[in-house]
């Protein structure tokens, strides 16, 4: 049998990498959106506050509304740090699995 | 010849046991992606738009709830349809909150939209603007949670 539990793990190691890295650099741009719509919409309330075109209630109700959004957008954060964690371990296991079907020669 | 069989035969049985715990042993931790949800999710965002977008072209003194109120219905029972949708599925907690949160949201803008009539506050074009883009933010996160279940790593 022909099987180096060092080159395995180090191979295992490997795996996760670009798995983390290419499911980041595809929803990285989606993510920092979050920030450039809230400065584009806060931006807005308080040029509409400072005008008088909205009151201050409406202006308190919308900040409210801001932060009930950072909580869903925190969601969205958790379940893509869930997927790369998810792939980053199958495919730690896949490199695991084939490793020991080389040794059994199968 | 027997000593050989019975090689083979050890040989197949490790691999099968060892197969078991790999197929037990892949971890899911996420929904799988679902094409009809997140079409369902693009056209509920596409039906608040709609919604605002014609308030915004009524005079102001028609932008009564009462004007409205089939939209706000038509668009809740979208996103009751959205959440019964995901519910059905495994692992959906974190989709589930974003879903609520909208709801949530949908049900206040409503309530708010009554009490402006109540005390006899006009719904202005700079408040249609606001609870639009607003909406839209709540959408939003519903909408990267599909791409991001997409790119869900399958099996080779």
């Amino acid at each position: 049998m022909d099987f180096n539990i060092n080159e395995v793990v180090t191979n295992m190691a490997n795996a996760i990498k670009p798995s983390v890295s290419d499911n980041w650099n595809s929803v990285k741009d989606d993510v920092s959106s979050f920030l450039t719509d809230r400065k584009g919409r806060l931006e807005l309330l308080a040029k509409m506050r400072i005008n008088g075109r909205i009151d201050d209630q409406f202006f308190k109700e919308t900040l409210g509304d801001e932060k009930d959004l950072v909580a869903s957008e925190l969601h969205t954060l958790a379940l893509i740090s869930k997927v790369m964690a998810q792939n980053a371990a199958n495919a730690a296991i896949q490199v695991l699995e084939s490793a020991i079907k080389v040794a059994l020669k199968v | 010849m027997k000593k050989n069989n019975e090689s083979i035969i050890k040989k197949l049985s490790t691999l099968l046991l060892i197969s078991l715990f790999f197929i037990s042993c892949s971890v899911s931790w996420v929904p799988t992606y679902n094409e009809t949800l997140e079409t369902q999710i693009i056209n509920g965002q596409k039906m608040t738009s709609k919604f605002y977008s014609q308030m915004l072209l009524d005079q102001v003194t028609n932008r009564t709830y009462d004007n409205y109120k089939k939209g706000y219905v038509e668009i809740s029972t979208e996103i009751n349809s959205i959440r019964f949708q995901v519910n059905a599925t495994k692992n959906a907690s974190l989709i589930l909150a974003s879903i609520d949160s909208l709801g949530n949201k949908w049900e206040q803008y409503q309530e708010r939209h009554r009490a402006r009539d109540s005390n006899h506050t006009p719904t202005s074009d700079d408040i249609i603007k606001t609870n639009t883009n607003l909406i839209d933010g709540f959408w939003k996160p519903l909408l990267i949670d599909m791409r991001a279940l997409k790119m869900v790593r399958k099996k080779d």
